[in-house]
């Protein structure tokens, strides 16, 4: 690669991540399109360890004159830059995925509102009384990531996603619901896809204008769907990040290898997982992606790793650096899988006389999650009685800390979901956690 | 790459466009330093370039398509086309007549930030840090960053326009944190400027009031909730007079929003005859929001909002001016090439008043003096804003400190009860930003001190 020559004698090590993306989208809101949009990008990143020290510098300007800027400007930042060794991938061989569908790439603006038309059309049922926003999208990628260690691979990766959402205001009260449909391959036919979202909708839907009284108790049993388990995820990804390992501001940064939840729970990064959109072969440091227990019958095998925060914390990298143009590389999840348990959703209801369905809750994120801590009103929630959906709930919150919740998991279900495209969760069930109404 | 090498390519690349269209194409260099409790964090240059074209074929929608290599001009306007046609709205968008415009608009600087080094902006972070450092045990955190950026671009229409601007900013941020017992309090400040390195070098005297802040709030009472008179600083007025008012200006939100048309009626009265507010994004020499000419080529001008009391404009795109049947006022912007304009603010400020700022405090029995802006959220005409730090006004004159100070009210209630509006006009001097459907563009604001009857104060 020309950069990598040019470094030759300016810097002890070097890498160049670069990018080219091509994303088109269309959105429709108040039950007509109303958007449509493009992009083109291309771009490249530099690292280099000079003394000892890594420098940065980006450029989306590839003429030959800015390279030879954008390499100085690397050198120089090295010169204020941190002191670290950082071992770069060598020559290696990757793994091919399925990721890659050329007619994602070749789809023109009006195949998208196609797509984007046949799912306004199922969801007209709710016009009357509903407003609705529906995004389609296709981006495809080309990657490629060379170091001076050898290693110069690249792959191209595409995507489509759709979303669906449904508003309906009356008075006070606000209800959603929504779906998506995300994959590396457009849908072997639109009705696949677009029958799947309905399906979710209107199993939401179904509930508007069911509220009912929430549940007596405090101390109640509280299962969350495969979408709801986000709020369990999201500390337990900041707590495994290897950012907040090396800083040790995890509650878990000394935790490798101990049971720290009950033995029902394992989660897998996975990515090389074919047609999933966070999958790839290597990361954009060039290190292979795998599939690896992060949590393994409630052990804790694993964290998160780039190369610069495995090194700080006496690790080595699993393949996790995520970057863009502009930012440097930080440590991300790839695919998150939650394994299956051995009881039916059905089962897991049965014996709850009463209990609450958690499917999604605002503020998702905010607040200490890293600490463990949640504390969020839930936004869509169902009371069950006697095993079964009765309503919805309004005006009611959940609490918890995971790192104590978890560690006893009244069951998980056999039947799981993907959601958002990365995360695939089954139901689960907890008995422990706090409930408030108001 | 020198981006006029490919302005006839890009002119040639809207020829094909049958209606109206708009090519802007931008260059941007970079460059953030930041030091936290002295070690560096960030030193990271950066490059950017690229553009966008907007298409508005006659009873379509707006197509937008963004690019950033020269081979992928014809496509992305031709995405642009695609876009445009696929959309039909129910009305029409019209575009509010201009004149072509050729011209070229330059930041002048007397001392270009360029010609100084990595290591002397490196160098002048690590001195101030050392103001800090050692200074009190009660500094937690210090932080340090400084930042410029140089941006070229030119904005080329299907009608003729043909506009070359030129943008340099540097800004110094400064942030302390500071702990007394459980109690964690900070501070923080910035100055921006489009002029000359020299004003970045002797800001001694702005670290110095972070610490004195940071400090002088671990050690202060949370202010007693109530309703007060209170003295604002020129600041806090402007940011208050932006958010709470100046978003409600904007004809795009009008537009879309049938409570904010009620609200937002020509004629109705809003304050006191002495009260004046305007935006005007002219201003010379060039502050944080002066931009001369918008994106979408139209002059930017002083637009009076507010004239002795009464609603008398606002702010317009072509399109939103043409809906609302109302002249353009030079306020469609767009966070860099790659954005599509809309409608925002340039530098908004209350105008310089009749009352002697040096007697606002004159007859205040018990009142609270706010000072600085630390955030806050309007919805409609409700506002709630946190000060950066307050004071007690006690028999006219500025007493003990206090801090979480939120100030919460109606924008009509409070406008109606501004019973000073002081002598002492300034431009606020701070990097702001204002942000808005995702973009984020460099805003000033501006005003003297103000005086407020029965504001309500959230506190213990």
């Amino acid at each position: 690669m020309k950069i990598l020559e040019k470094l030759e004698g300016k810097a002890d090590k070097g890498e160049v991540f670069f990018v080219e993306t091509t994303a088109r989208s269309v959105t429709f809101k108040g039950w007509k399109i109303h958007s449509s949009h493009s992009s083109r990008e291309s771009g490249f990143g530099i690292r280099v360890i000079v003394d000892g020290k890594i420098g940065t510098s980006s450029s989306t300007d590839l003429d030959d004159n800015t390279v030879d800027n954008v390499i100085e400007n690397a050198i120089t930042s090295a010169k204020f830059g941190e002191n670290i060794e950082l071992d770069f991938p060598k020559k290696t061989d990757v793994k091919t995925i399925d990721i890659n569908d050329e007619k994602v790439t070749n789809a023109p603006i009006p195949t998208l509102i196609d797509y984007g038309s046949e799912l306004m059309e199922r969801m007209q049922k709710y016009r009357s009384d509903c407003d609705m926003e529906i995004g389609v999208s296709t981006t495809s990628y080309k990657i490629r990531v060379a170091n001076t260690e050898g290693f110069d691979n690249e792959y191209e990766k595409t995507s489509f996603s759709m979303i669906g959402s449904l508003m309906r205001v009356k008075g006070n009260d606000i209800y959603m619901a929504w779906d998506y449909y995300d994959s590396t391959h457009l849908p072997e036919k639109t009705e696949d896809a677009v029958s799947r979202m309905v399906k979710r909708i209107d199993e939401i839907m179904q509930y508007a204008d069911k509220i009912v009284e929430p549940p007596s108790a405090e101390n109640i049993p509280v299962i969350f769907t495969p979408d709801g388990t986000l709020v369990l995820l999201a500390p337990l990804s900041q707590g495994v990040n290897g950012s907040n390992i090396y800083a040790k501001t995890s509650p878990i940064y000394d935790k490798m290898g101990e049971k720290i939840f009950d033995e029902k729970l394992s989660i897998f990064d996975d990515g090389l997982i074919d047609r999933k959109s966070a999958s790839t072969p290597f990361d954009d440091e060039g290190t292979p992606k795998k599939r690896f227990p992060i949590i393994e019958n409630g052990v804790l095998k694993n964290f998160v790793f780039d190369l610069m925060t495995a090194r700080k914390s006496g690790y080595t990298s699993n393949g996790c650096a995520s970057r863009s143009i502009f930012s440097p590389p930080q440590p991300n999840t790839s695919n998150v899988i939650v394994e299956a348990g051995d009881v039916s959703l059905k089962d897991m209801m049965a014996d709850i006389k009463e209990g609450l369905m958690v499917e999604s809750v605002l503020g998702l994120g905010q607040g200490n999650i890293l600490s463990g801590a949640f504390s969020n009103p839930i936004s869509t929630g169902f009371k069950i009685e006697n095993g079964e959906i009765v309503g919805r709930v309004k005006n009611m919150a959940i609490a918890g800390n995971i790192y104590q919740i978890l560690q006893n998991i009244t069951a998980i279900s056999s039947e799981r979901k993907w959601f958002y495209g990365r995360f695939l969760s089954p139901y689960i069930r907890l008995d422990n956690i706090s409930v408030v109404g108001n | 790459m020198d981006i006029m090498n490919i302005k006839d390519r890009l002119q040639d690349a809207l020829k094909k466009v049958e209606g109206f269209g708009e090519i802007r194409f931008g260059r941007r260099e970079v460059f953030s330093l930041r030091l936290r409790n002295g070690i560096p964090e960030t030193v990271n240059p950066i490059i950017d370039i690229g553009g966008s074209v907007e298409v508005l074929i006659p009873k379509h929608g707006w197509g937008f398509a963004t690019f950033n290599k020269i081979e992928d001009i014809e496509p992305a306007v031709q995405d642009a086309i695609d876009a445009s046609r696929a959309i039909i709205p129910d009305e029409p968008i019209e575009l509010v007549e201009v004149e072509p415009v050729s011209t070229e608009v330059k930041d002048e600087l007397d001392d270009d930030f360029h010609n100084h080094s990595i290591q002397e902006k490196y160098d002048l972070l690590v001195g101030y840090d050392s103001r800090i450092e050692g200074k009190d045990e009660r500094i937690v955190e210090r932080s340090l960053a400084y930042s410029e950026e140089f941006s070229d671009s030119f904005l080329l229409t299907t009608e003729g326009t043909d506009i070359f601007r030129s943008r340099s900013d540097a800004v110094i941020r400064c942030a302390v944190r500071a702990r007394k017992g459980d109690l964690v309090q900070s501070a923080h400040k910035s100055y921006a400027t489009r002029r000359s390195f020299g004003e970045i070098v002797n800001r001694n005297e702005m670290i110095d009031k972070v610490v004195q802040t940071a400090l002088g709030l671990v050690e202060s009472e949370t202010v007693k909730g109530g309703i007060y008179t209170v003295v604002l600083n020129p600041d806090l007025a402007g940011v208050f007079i932006h958010e709470a008012f100046g978003h409600l200006s904007e004809a795009d939100h009008i537009e879309e929003n049938p409570q904010a048309q009620e609200m937002m009626k020509i004629g109705r009265k809003f304050g006191p005859e002495f009260l004046n507010v305007f935006d005007d994004g002219s201003v010379l020499p060039a502050i944080r929001g002066t931009i001369v000419y918008d994106d979408e080529g139209v002059r930017a001008e002083k637009t009076y909002l507010i004239k002795e009391g009464v609603l008398v404009g606002r702010l317009h795109s072509r399109a939103t001016a043409a809906k609302l049947g109302e002249k353009t006022t030079g306020n469609a912007r767009a966070q860099s090439s790659q954005h599509f304009p809309i409608v925002r603010m340039t530098n908004t400020a209350i105008e310089k008043g009749p009352h002697p700022a040096k007697n606002i405090f004159d007859g205040i029995k018990l009142g609270v003096y706010a000072i600085d802006a630390y955030g806050g959220q309007t919805q409609l005409e409700n506002f709630s804003f946190s000060a950066g730090y307050a004071y007690m006004i006690r028999d006219g004159k500025i007493a003990e400190m206090v801090r979480d100070v939120v100030l919460q009210g109606n924008l009509f209630q409070t406008l109606a009860n501004i019973e000073q509006v002081g002598d002492d006009f300034v431009w606020d001097s701070s990097g702001g930003y204002c942000g808005k459907g995702g973009q984020r563009v460099p805003t000033s604001e501006g005003s003297p001190h103000i005086r407020i009857k029965n504001v309500m104060i959230a506190g213990k």
